[in-house]
């Protein structure tokens, strides 16, 4: 924790790292959520939480015990979905 | 110095054929702090060199602690010509890797309409980088310029 009490805000470091196991992800693993927002842990890059918006997936978040600037909020692009 | 970032893939449902029949497409986002009165949350954003301003989603305003209740108001046009409602506010954003963290202030859009993912355009965000698109690697690099005006 940091001195006001909440979790402290990601290092650099965990960052980096967070983007290593992201990348390492199958995209074929993220088909349960696509067309979602969600929130990655840092600490795991996995999936902790989704919903149809940035404030469900929030409150999701929050219900679950995790501190919310511990992990990247996000969307899972929808496959059959392309983009101009 | 500079900053690398992969791009991140998505899955696609039908192989693309601009893409010689790739099944997953390449995407320029990356994550970044947006640092409010309150709080500092985590976003991905698609780095768009087409989009005039950096736009967030309004929900993230109120979780960061951003009142926009009397915040300017704003519209633009989407890619698909509808009008979408903006308000304006300052907010800090930092992105860091490696041994590089680059921290500023910028006065971005923040809209209720749906967003699925940040858009970090020219204004708040590329005004003040050089974005090198390395398509061959799927990464992007961004390196600051003599715009960038943070620590």
């Amino acid at each position: 924790m940091s001195n006001n009490g909440e979790a402290p805000d990601p290092t650099t470091a965990e960052l980096d790292a967070f983007r290593e196991r992201r990348q390492n992800i199958p995209p074929e693993e993220l088909l349960p959520y696509a067309g979602k927002h969600v929130a990655w842990s840092v600490d795991g890059a996995r999936v902790v939480a989704c919903g149809e918006d940035m404030d469900e997936v929030a409150n999701k978040v929050i219900a679950a015990g995790i501190a919310p600037n511990r992990v990247v909020f996000g969307f899972i692009e929808d496959p059959a979905v392309s983009y101009l | 110095m500079s900053m690398r970032f992969p791009y991140r893939h998505k899955r696609v449902a039908r192989p693309a054929l601009a893409l010689g029949g790739a099944l997953v497409r390449p995407y320029p986002v990356i994550d970044v702090s947006v640092i409010g009165p309150l709080k500092t949350w985590l976003v991905e954003g698609k780095l768009d060199t087409g989009a005039d301003d950096t736009v967030f989603s309004a929900q993230l305003a109120g979780w960061i602690g951003l009142d926009l209740t009397n915040a300017p108001r704003g519209e633009f046009r989407s890619a698909s010509g509808g009008v979408i409602a903006v308000r304006y506010a300052q907010v800090t954003m930092r992105v860091a890797r490696g041994a590089e963290r680059r921290e500023w202030s910028a006065l971005v859009r923040f809209t209720a309409a749906p967003l699925n993912q940040a858009l970090l355009g020219f204004a708040g965000f590329l005004q003040f980088f050089t974005a090198t698109f390395h398509g061959d690697l799927e990464e992007v690099e961004l390196t600051i310029n003599r715009r960038y005006p943070g620590t």
